[in-house]
């Protein structure tokens, strides 16, 4: 059986469980699964159990510092971490070794995690899947020859497999919220400004947002809570203190705008993907909230500001590695930055206008609600091997808007196509309900009996 | 859906941008890039108003010290 992270943290707080050996039963599932998934691309066996016999110290002494002492983790390999390589599965750096941990790192570290490794990632949080990077791509456990969605692909594999409770991710235009899809984990991009992003390697930063990735929505909240906080080296972190998350709490009353538009018109969900849609709806009926249908600016619109916005920026980061050793990046990665540096100024400041227009007109349009649903990804997942280099141009997706918006987003598994492979909605919220948000997911996920199925 | 470029047009934004790719490459970002074209034709039309202008990047006081500013 594999605890999630609620459970866990109670059987260790019991001590019903060791540290030593909830680590040690996730290194041997790693060391099965990890030849077939790719989702570490660098253990950190000497650290784990360092990390590990640390906690069990501190059970025995009764001295746990909280629900995250002893709990096993990941770090996306855009995170920085102290003293261990950090590549961004890119040989461009190949040999880059931090000397200070991200921030985010360090507050986990100080929550008490047990880290065991560094994740795949597509190349610097945008560019795959790749096949001719120093690391293969991370396969989906449900069915190792499907895309895991990324970029935070090695969490989002590493998590629905078991290999970790919950891990990290970023999202920039649905990092996180894409392979929580697609691999049926729970994923929330957090409002902008909640989680400090000093110390995570870039793409896009109007867009960046780094957030959590696990079983559930409710190890999710563990995990934001954990990582949440003012950052004054982070221009975009906002200067409020961090918020307490309550899942448990009351959705009677909500009001719940359907965005039944993006998924039926903008863009056509498949039919399981549909019928999770209507079904969380429909939990959510139960719990006392009012459903409503909404209507916001198109996905083409918000797609068309996102990506141009994104493009611009991440050219902004790469231009001068994209001018001097462009073939040290991977063939997709170079060649989605270098649509960026085509962009004149104009189109970017024109990205700007819009994306200020779509910021008003999704608050007017949204005045009434507290909650927002629509799809998280078009269907299940795709094979692998033909997943479109240009996918994003080709598509609109249905995560970037809430980029654009920064407003808080979380996918959440909704249940299983016709193949097996899981589908999955997405909550949205204003700013700063991400715990209303996760509320909404968990309490969803209690009822719609997806929680109960891991991949074999 | 537009156009791509001509190659010559389109060798030239390269070169501007200073991007030297293997030419197979070129080809393919060629044919993307009509695609980025859709997407740009999107942003300008119809014009955004005066009230979306993003005149909030720039800020007078950004970064001063309060007491730089009551000097």
């Amino acid at each position: 059986m594999i605890p999630t992270i609620t459970e866990a943290a109670g059987m260790i707080a019991a001590k019903k469980l060791s540290p030593v050996e909830l680590m040690q039963a996730c290194q041997a599932r790693i060391a099965e699964k990890n030849p077939s998934l790719h989702a570490f691309i660098l253990q950190t066996p000497e650290r784990a159990l360092a990390d590990a016999k640390a906690a069990e110290a501190r059970q025995m002494a009764g001295t746990l510092k909280g629900p995250l002492d002893g709990i096993p983790i990941g770090h996306k390999d855009i995170y920085s971490t102290a003293g261990i390589r950090t590549t961004a599965h890119s040989a461009q750096l190949l040999d880059h070794v931090p000397t200070e941990d991200a921030v985010t790192v360090a507050k986990w570290r100080e929550a008490g995690v047990v880290l065991l490794g560094k994740l795949a990632t597509h190349e610097f949080a945008f560019g795959g899947p790749s096949f001719d990077l120093p690391w293969p791509p991370a396969r989906n456990p449900w069915d190792t020859e499907r895309f895991t969605s990324g970029s935070s692909s090695g969490t989002g594999a590493a998590v629905a497999a078991g290999l970790i409770l919950g891990g990290t991710g970023s999202d920039t235009g649905g990092s996180i919220r894409g392979p929580a899809a697609l691999c049926g984990i729970a994923g929330i991009k957090p409002t902008y400004g909640l989680c400090p992003r000093t110390g995570i390697l870039p793409l896009a930063q109007t867009l960046d947002h780094a957030g959590p990735m696990a079983w559930t929505s409710e190890d999710c909240a563990i995990l934001l809570e954990a990582m949440a906080g003012h950052d004054p080296n982070d221009p975009g972190s906002a200067d409020r203190a961090a918020p307490r998350l309550d899942v448990n709490q009351d959705l009677r009353g909500r009001r719940v705008g359907l965005i039944r538009h993006m998924h039926e018109t903008d863009a056509q969900v498949s039919p399981a993907t549909l019928k999770g849609i209507e079904e969380t709806a429909e939990i959510l009926r139960k719990l006392g909230a009012t459903v409503m249908d909404v209507t916001l600016p198109s996905l083409q619109e918000f797609n068309a500001a996102g990506w141009v916005t994104l493009s611009a920026e991440a050219w902004a980061v790469h231009e001068e590695w994209m001018r001097s050793r462009p073939l040290k990046y991977g063939e997709f990665l170079r060649a989605r930055l270098a649509l960026g540096g085509l962009l004149s100024a104009g189109d970017y400041i024109q990205a700007q206008r819009k994306r200020r227009e779509l910021i008003a007109r999704s608050f007017s349009a949204t005045a009434d609600v507290d909650l927002l649903l629509t799809a998280a990804a078009l269907s299940e997942a795709p094979r692998i091997r033909e997943v479109p280099k240009w996918m994003s141009l080709e598509k609109p997706n249905f995560t970037i808007a809430f980029n654009l918006l920064g407003w808080p987003a979380l996918s959440i598994c909704t249940g299983f196509g016709e193949g097996g492979l899981p589908v999955a909605a997405q909550i949205i919220g204003k700013p700063w309900q991400d715990g209303l948000v996760l509320a909404a997911g968990h309490q969803v996920e209690r009822e719609n009996g997806a929680r109960g199925r891991r991949p074999g | 859906m537009a156009e791509p470029l001509p190659p010559d047009h389109f060798a030239t934004l390269m070169a501007q941008a200073g991007i030297t790719l293997p030419a197979e490459e070129v080809e393919d970002l060629r044919h993307a890039h009509a695609k980025l074209l859709g997407m740009l034709e999107v942003l300008r039309a119809p014009a955004p108003t005066l009230a979306a202008e993003p005149a909030f990047t720039f800020r007078v006081d950004f970064a001063a010290p309060p007491a730089a500013m009551e000097k």
